[in-house]
């Protein structure tokens, strides 16, 4: 039995997995889920689950508009910000001890427990620290993020091949040439994939501060609705951070992937 | 000229010591083609990595004779080639700015650099693949790559390490023919280590035979079958066959006594 | 050599020790702001907080809702990404449903679920097995469908049964992919209950840290961060040792995935 059903699924999956049918097959599910709420929360009564109609009726109103700017944008630019502190300091200091192997070791426990600390259980202290502007989100967006980063680039430029060892040794290459040239581009895949990790925290780290101490941004709108019980605004609100998530992560993963083509490619045999 | 001393390596495994190379002692003289020939685990890898001074030897002296330069440290006067030419081309890099890394050390003009590229690309077969990635290409064409990189870099001597022993026969017999055109051409003196006994009598000029773990050399063997070499006739000539048993029994006889010589 | 080895174990412990005095003397000589207070206040007060019933009380609600939080996680990740990497049609239905949702933080569902569950534990253990079914759902299937066709082939030859066939070559296989999704989701699962306690003020250490914070209690505050960084990094480290084990066996694998 294993035998025939194992032949079928690999000559079905080619069959409908592939191309536009594919697509196609995929799309059935959310569709049907869509269009069911969409009808079943028509006539609704119930206080929590508005008509599906009516969320997205809000949804155009409040996001489409003006709160673009005053919330949409705030609430990006404090995690892109606190983001791409996080990558640059990450990974030259992550440059660095990697080639600094004492330093690295030394420090090791340090960094190995501001990694391990929940990124969440800080947000007290960076309201305490400064307050419920922009610096303590930014600040801890950073702080938090940057751990991953500066972790995975140590190890990215620690495990060099040895054969390329043996290349750059043999050809003479020079320390900066050794950087350029060869490590950097060695580390990236360790480097990029510390920084996928280290994004999806910073999404998180910004809902979170938003939700506790804020004035402006998406994740305050959305728990500031739900405490004054405007549902079908808390709802927009919900689904628009889902679509932020899926739209950071989905233009992450093209930079990735036109970054790392010769990695992928590479693999591939 | 490349003169090998009473060469010595032993390491340091897990605090116990481990002699790889007892006493290596040869030379290598200008634009000849040695091979050095060896049963498995007999530390030719160690052997060629402490001449290329990749690896501190721990006695004896590997020099360049004509300067009196002893090795201690990878000279601009050697390229290498390793066995694993899909990790030592970078992937991302295409294989024109593979082949000329090594020469912005060497040659500061842009142009001139070029040139170097495509003659050393032209020279292994691989014209017009300069805008190529080396994943996209075959082992063969790799290891290819690889070649016209130590070549571009204009070495005295090229040090090989196994180079053809991951590719399949046929690309084998086509690699061997290439170096033995490239050597022709660019004039170096090469040192190529194998563990194929064909190859190892069919390229050289003299063989090296080198015993098991503590290595020494058993015997230097003059090869002298006729220039140029061809796959069919050569290996087909009566000399070429006494000269590989020569080989075989040297190194059958080194497999079977490690005890005896530690 | 053994020198070395002996200043290559001590040097990272005197280096935090060495920091952790820069620290102290940076706050107890006012260079840092009375906000920030010397590490070894947070210490003591810490000590002095850790017998009482309160502390015990908060922690063990911590570890409780993680806990569940993780264990339904776990299990719901290895059914669905078992029946995923099983049944191509299923994987083929869902996959975007899956996509949309698995970059949704657990806590942007907080102001759904307070409104149906209240500030109860159970909130944080729902959010809990939310943020941690992804890593595991998606390493399960990736170890389901990573088996590699010559294993099955083998199998099939050597007549093993269904359950042979799962318990020498499946699990086996999946268990190192199992492995670091159980570290990934753990740690998750811990940030969430925290933030679900902070931001909802459900029971437990993270509430503790909101209420000290609000009311200006920063020794303790300081000190509960610390205590709840600390089961971070046991954690952590924990299952990072686990993770290797499985891993050591499967290098080979490793390799081909890395």
């Amino acid at each position: 039995m294993t035998t025939t059903t194992s032949i079928v699924t690999a000559a079905g999956r080619k069959r409908w997995s592939s191309g536009a049918r594919g697509v196609a097959i995929s799309l059935i599910v959310p569709v049907v889920i869509l269009v069911a709420w969409w009808f079943a929360s028509e006539g609704s009564t119930s206080p929590f689950f508005p008509p599906l109609r009516t969320i997205l009726s809000t949804f155009a109103e409040t996001w489409l508009s003006d709160r673009v700017l005053s919330d949409i944008v705030p609430s990006l630019v404090r995690m892109i910000a606190g983001f791409a502190i996080a990558a640059v300091v990450g990974v030259v200091l992550g440059a660095l001890l990697g080639r600094l192997r004492l330093a690295a070791s030394a420090l090791n426990p340090i960094l190995q427990f501001g990694r391990a600390l929940p990124a969440t259980a800080l947000i007290p202290v960076a309201i305490v620290l400064f307050g419920i502007g922009d610096t303590p989100k930014i600040v801890l967006i950073a702080f938090v993020s940057c751990f991953p980063i500066l972790l995975n680039t140590i190890d990215g430029v620690r495990n060099i091949d040895p054969v390329l060892e043996d290349v750059m040794g043999s050809f003479r290459l020079t320390r900066l040439q050794r950087f350029r040239w060869v490590q950097l581009h060695a580390a990236s895949p360790q480097v990029i994939a510390g920084m996928r990790v280290a994004l999806s925290l910073a999404f998180v780290v910004m809902v979170a501060t938003e939700m506790l101490g804020s004035t402006n941004g998406v994740g305050y709108v959305t728990l500031l609705a739900q405490q004054g019980f405007q549902i079908p605004l808390m709802w927009s609100g919900l689904i628009l951070l889902g679509l932020l998530g899926l739209i950071v992560n989905g233009l992450f993963v093209l930079v990735e992937r036109g970054l790392l083509r010769w990695y992928t490619q590479g693999q591939e045999d | 000229m490349l003169t090998v001393e009473h060469l010595q390596k032993t390491y340091n495994v897990g605090g116990k010591p481990l002699e790889v190379l007892r006493d290596i002692s040869f030379t290598v003289d200008e634009g000849e083609f040695v091979t050095v020939v060896g049963p498995s685990g007999a530390g030719k890898t160690t052997l060629l990595r402490c001449m290329a001074g990749l690896l501190p030897r721990s006695g004896g002296t590997v020099m360049l004779t004509r300067t009196g330069k002893v090795v201690d440290a990878p000279p601009p006067e050697i390229a290498c080639v390793f066995q694993d030419y899909s990790r030592s081309l970078m992937p991302w890099y295409k294989v024109g700015r593979n082949v000329g890394l090594p020469l912005r050390n060497t040659i500061s003009d842009k142009a001139e650099r070029q040139r170097a590229v495509d003659d050393a690309l032209r020279s292994v077969g691989l014209e017009g693949f300069a805008d190529s990635y080396p994943w996209q290409l075959s082992g063969g064409m790799q290891q290819r790559v690889a070649i016209a990189r130590a070549i571009a870099y204009r070495p005295e001597f090229l040090i090989m390490d196994e180079p053809f022993a991951s590719v399949d026969a046929q690309t084998r017999a086509d690699l061997e023919d290439l170096i033995l055109r490239v050597r022709q051409i660019a004039g170096v003196t090469v040192v190529l280590v194998t563990h194929d006994i064909d190859e190892a009598v069919y390229l050289a000029d003299r063989v090296v035979v080198v015993s098991g773990r503590p290595t020494v050399v058993m015997d230097v063997i003059d090869i002298d079958l006729p220039r140029p070499r061809s796959q069919v006739t050569t290996k087909g000539l009566p000399r070429f066959g006494e000269l590989r048993t020569q080989v075989a029994t040297l190194i059958s006889r080194a497999s079977a006594e490690p005890a005896a010589r530690a | 050599m053994k020198r070395r080895s002996w200043l290559a174990l001590t040097l990272p412990w005197v280096t935090t020790i060495a920091i952790i005095a820069v620290q102290e003397i940076l706050a107890r000589t006012g260079v840092l702001p009375s906000l920030i207070p010397p590490f070894t206040e947070t210490i003591a007060v810490g000590w002095q907080m850790l017998p009482t019933p309160e502390f015990l009380l908060g922690l063990a609600q911590v570890l409780e809702q993680f806990a569940v939080g993780l264990v339904i996680g776990i299990v719901v990740g290895v059914v669905l990404g078992i029946l995923l990497g099983a049944v191509p049609l299923v994987n083929q239905l869902v996959r975007y449903v899956l996509e949309f949702l698995r970059f949704t933080p657990a806590i942007v569902y907080i102001p759904i679920l307070v409104l149906l569950l209240g500030a109860r534990p159970q909130l944080s253990i729902v959010l809990a097995a939310l943020g941690s079914v992804w890593p595991i759902l998606y390493q399960t299937y990736y170890g389901v469908v990573g088996v590699p066709q010559i294993l099955k082939d083998t199998g099939r030859v050597f007549g093993l049964t269904r359950a042979q066939q799962l318990r020498s070559i499946v699990i086996p296989t999946v268990s190192p992919f199992l492995a670091t999704g159980i570290r990934i989701a753990a740690s998750h699962a811990l940030v969430v209950v925290v933030a679900v306690q902070i931001i909802a003020s459900v029971e437990g250490l993270g509430r503790d840290i909101e209420t000290y914070a609000a009311n200006g209690v920063f020794p303790r505050m300081y000190a509960l961060i610390l205590v709840v960084g600390i089961i971070g990094f046991l954690l952590n480290w924990l299952l990072e040792t686990l993770e290797r084990r499985q891993l050591h066996w499967h290098t080979s694998y490793r390799e081909k995935q890395a």
